[in-house]
């Protein structure tokens, strides 16, 4: 009898521990957006790099400078609209507090 | 402010434009006798002128602190004279359809740096615009 | 250099190879009747040999350098002979020596090369084509 509530319990403890796991959900968003931010800035500066070895001579393909730069652009962008959203909804729920 | 994009395509533009100059001199000569034609050095100058000043590497916020960049800003195309041999009887080494095909490169390469130039601003026009 | 560059470069070295080319057929057609030249006999016929040009110190595609003028020769087919006594060229037996530029061959040498440079020229226009869409990709 005492066995079975021992286990009962146990797999109530889990089934919490996997709750607060998903509660933490906010962390998991603050590092995905640290990495979005390290990929933008690794993007603009891999462009900014093909345009030196382009100006410099050393590039044999104008479509990877090209590519390179719409590829900055893009991130840019998209980073740049999802914290306006992100802005936007925190500032919707501010207003929503008494 | 202003990233490596806004220092290295303007002067690659300025050496575009040059050369344009010099290719049509050369076209304008194509009959002068003893008439050599004349090219541009860019590209190693803007190297060698990256190499020294270890922009990519260090940066400062003040002009008046460590000159990091002493030779690009100054890095500017150089116009050298090719004196090859010639095929022709009048010493005149110009070659109508040469420079006919550099000229088209020299307008090619001119659009991609305006265009290089134009995602540059961009991404500093994005942030600007999606700040609120 | 960028790569459609390169192409333009070999296109470009085409059409000088055969604007030369032309001048020596030119030459041959204005000299065909030619009797008598500086070094004393007829007109000989010239010709253009042609040679690939190869970078080698550079891998793949990049060693294409298009092609260059070998050497003018000489042809050395035997003269045309025509009968013409009250010639002030003709020999003991009355024959005259003619060029041995063949009219026909030079036309159709012609007609060849210039070919050949329209050729070369649409190659310029493609890779120029090329070169532009790669400019315009995200547009």
């Amino acid at each position: 009898m005492i066995e079975r509530i021992n286990r009962i319990d146990n797999s109530l403890i889990q089934k919490n521990q996997n709750n607060t796991e998903k509660n933490t959900g906010g962390l998991n968003f603050q590092s995905m957006l640290k990495d979005a931010i390290n990929d933008v800035n690794n993007l603009q500066k891999n462009a900014n790099e093909e345009v030196v070895n382009y100006t410099t001579g050393k590039t044999t393909d104008v479509h990877q400078v090209i590519i390179a730069a719409e590829k900055a652009s893009l991130s840019l962008r998209l980073t740049t609209e999802v914290t306006n959203k992100i802005v936007e909804a925190y500032k919707e729920i501010m207003r929503m507090q008494l | 402010m202003f990233d490596i994009n806004f220092k290295v395509l303007p002067l690659s533009m300025d050496a575009s434009v040059k050369n344009h100059q010099v290719i049509s001199q050369n076209m304008a000569n194509f009959s002068t006798p003893n008439y050599k034609r004349k090219y541009i050095s860019f590209d190693d100058e803007l190297k060698r002128a990256l190499g020294n000043s270890d922009q990519l590497k260090l940066k400062t916020n003040n002009q008046k602190h460590i000159n990091n960049t002493p030779y690009l800003e100054n890095v500017q195309a150089k116009i050298l004279e090719d004196d090859s041999k010639s095929l022709r009887n009048d010493g005149n080494n110009v070659d109508i359809d040469t420079e006919n095909s550099l000229m088209i490169q020299n307008a090619l390469n001119y659009s991609s740096q305006s265009r290089l130039m134009t995602y540059a601003i961009q991404r500093y026009d994005t942030v600007l615009r999606g700040v609120k | 250099m960028d790569s459609l560059f390169r192409t333009i470069n070999v296109a470009s070295s085409g059409m000088t190879a055969e604007r030369f080319r032309l001048d020596v057929i030119s030459q041959n057609l204005s000299n065909a009747d030619t009797t008598k030249t500086e070094n004393g006999g007829p007109y000989v016929r010239k010709g253009v040999t042609f040679q690939e040009v190869l970078n080698s110190t550079l891998k793949g595609t990049s060693q294409f350098s298009g092609v260059k003028v070998n050497e003018i020769f000489e042809d050395a087919a035997p003269f045309r002979l025509e009968y013409d006594p009250s010639h002030p060229e003709a020999n003991e037996e009355g024959y005259v020596e003619y060029p041995n530029v063949n009219v026909l061959n030079e036309m159709i040498d012609m007609i060849t090369a210039q070919r050949a440079y329209d050729l070369n020229a649409s190659v310029i226009s493609t890779a120029k084509n090329m070169y532009n869409s790669a400019l315009n990709i995200g547009k």
